[in-house]
């Protein structure tokens, strides 16, 4: 199995995030180079992607997101002590997908994806070995 | 290799609040936050409470009995959800983004090529089709995403920054715009009804043949206190509520309406229907706070903030950085085999070329290799 060095320069990338279609939370797809040799371009992309769909569900302005939003107002936003927000489900959907994906696809190719909320959003860190 | 690093600190669990490097104070072991100065909303809350006492024991009681009890019933409901929405403002994360760690500090300046001598670095990137830059915010170190702006008050980056407003104390931003807002529309409102049951009670209180003197000057004092504070706060509200709901009917926030950013272009956020953009500013989804107060710091952080691993980051002393956050300039030599790119420029005289050779170099072209990052700039030149 493969172990991790802490020496952060040489084996971690960082999936920036992409702004093309403003500030709603999306991540770069492209394939970073340094993974080229452990992970597959198309393996990959369907992650992120897969990743992007729920966060883009998470920040969908629907109905329902409205309605979640009058039911908050109307409980005087007692009710997220007891009930998780949609945003907040969703976040924990990444969190288990990415597990998933690790012990089924990159963990055996030497490679980790970490949850983007421990790095606040702003990118996702993957770790690999060298 | 962890027993030859000099480390003062055994890791223990910490909590991720404790690293915060924001002016907000923490209460609550990280469950909720306050100003750094929050007299003001003290004095806020004792405006309010001196109010409500007034009401409820002078004109409330009165008109209850004199006219009908459903008279009290508006007033309890809107200076609740008053109390309820000032708080939530005042004490919520507005929109933080946290603070990166060294470690992407250095991926993403290395990445992005060097910015011209004196700016900070930048990271050019695609938003609707245009071409725009990212500056660094040079306190946080991280790539300000469109919308975002550091607040020097509160001393962190937020997102969709709207203003920082001292009354609150707090940002208002991604975050509480909506408490924001509402508390402005109900406090409006509160005064108005207030106001309104203050006349209706002189008036009353005057015309009734069954009071006596002393009555009525007790009325008309408080009525009077309570006139004061809710005129004043009416005067000083109402431009603001119209203010801000007028930025909500274009989806702008107030930071880009002084700055005249959709000048020359469309808002991309604002949406034909006006109705549609109010829905989705105050009944859009609830963003999650991305500080993790309350979660644990990893022991890589934990390492960086409280213990004396400089070898872990290649970094020179992790106490200094914590004042000054790393870049690549302050990276340990050896960490680097070769010199940084802001070296070269002292000889820039000689080779023009060299600077211009190594802009065009996209990020692809420069995580090519797997030796040292640095090393392919400088080879390539
Ligand atoms: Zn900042
Ligand atoms: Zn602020």
């Amino acid at each position: 199995m493969a172990t991790f060095n802490i020496v952060p320069e040489h084996n971690k990338v960082f999936l920036s995030r992409d702004y093309t279609n403003g500030t709603a939370c999306r991540f770069n797809m492209e394939l970073p180079t340094e993974l080229r040799n452990n992970v597959s371009e198309s393996q990959f992309k369907d992650t992120v992607k897969h990743i992007n769909d729920i966060f883009a569900e998470a920040e969908r302005l629907s109905c329902r997101s409205y309605m979640e939003g009058c039911l908050g107002c109307l409980t005087a936003y007692t009710i997220f002590l007891c009930v998780r927000t949609h945003y907040e489900k969703c976040v924990d959907r990444v969190a288990l997908y990415i597990v998933q994906q690790n012990k089924d696809v990159y963990e055996p190719l030497g490679v980790k994806i970490c949850d983007p909320m421990e790095r606040g959003l702003r990118c996702i860190e993957i770790q690999y070995c060298i | 290799m962890s027993q030859e690093t000099d480390l003062t600190n055994e890791f223990k669990p910490t909590r991720k609040f404790k690293i915060f490097g924001g002016r907000n104070q923490i209460l609550c072991n990280g469950r909720c936050m306050t100003s750094h100065q929050p007299a003001v909303l003290i004095m806020t809350f004792f405006l309010l409470i001196i109010v409500a006492i007034l009401f409820f024991s002078f004109d409330a009681r009165y008109l209850a009995i004199r006219l009908n009890p459903v008279i009290v019933i508006p007033p309890i409901i809107s200076i609740a959800y008053m109390v309820i929405f000032l708080l939530k403002s005042a004490c919520i994360d507005p929109g933080i983004i946290p603070k990166p760690m060294p470690d992407e500090i250095v991926y993403f300046e290395l990445k992005n090529p060097p910015p011209p001598k004196g700016h900070s670095p930048q990271w050019a990137t695609e938003y609707f089709g245009n071409e725009i830059t990212l500056k660094q915010c040079t306190t946080c170190k991280l790539y300000k995403p469109p919308r975002t702006s550091h607040c020097s008050t509160c001393n962190v980056c937020i997102e969709n920054f709207d203003h920082h407003c001292p009354w609150v104390g707090n940002c208002v931003a991604k975050r509480n715009y909506r408490y924001f807002y509402l508390f402005g529309f109900t406090t409006l409102f509160t005064c108005i009804y207030v106001s309104g049951c203050n006349i209706l009670n002189v008036v009353l209180t005057a015309t009734d043949p069954g009071n006596g003197i002393l009555d009525g000057l007790k009325v008309a004092a408080a009525s009077l206190v309570q006139f004061a504070i809710t005129g004043f706060v009416l005067w000083s509200l109402i431009g603001l509520v119209g203010y801000h709901t007028l930025l909500i009917a274009q989806a702008k926030t107030t930071n880009e309406a002084i700055k005249k950013t959709y000048r020359n272009r469309r808002n991309p956020y604002c949406h034909a229907n006006i109705f549609v953009n109010f829905c989705n500013i105050l009944c859009g989804p609830f963003f999650p706070s991305l500080l993790a107060n309350r979660k644990f710091l990893t022991p890589e952080e934990f390492e960086f903030y409280y213990g004396r691993g400089v070898k872990t980051y290649g970094m020179q002393n992790p106490f200094l950085l914590m004042m000054k956050p790393p870049t690549v300039e302050n990276l340990i030599p050896e960490a680097y085999p070769r010199q940084e790119p802001t070296q070269p420029v002292e000889s820039s005289d000689e080779n023009n070329d060299t600077t211009n050779e190594v802009k065009p170099l996209t990020a692809s072209k420069l995580l090519s290799s797997a030796t040292p990052l640095l090393d392919d700039t400088i080879v390539s030149s």
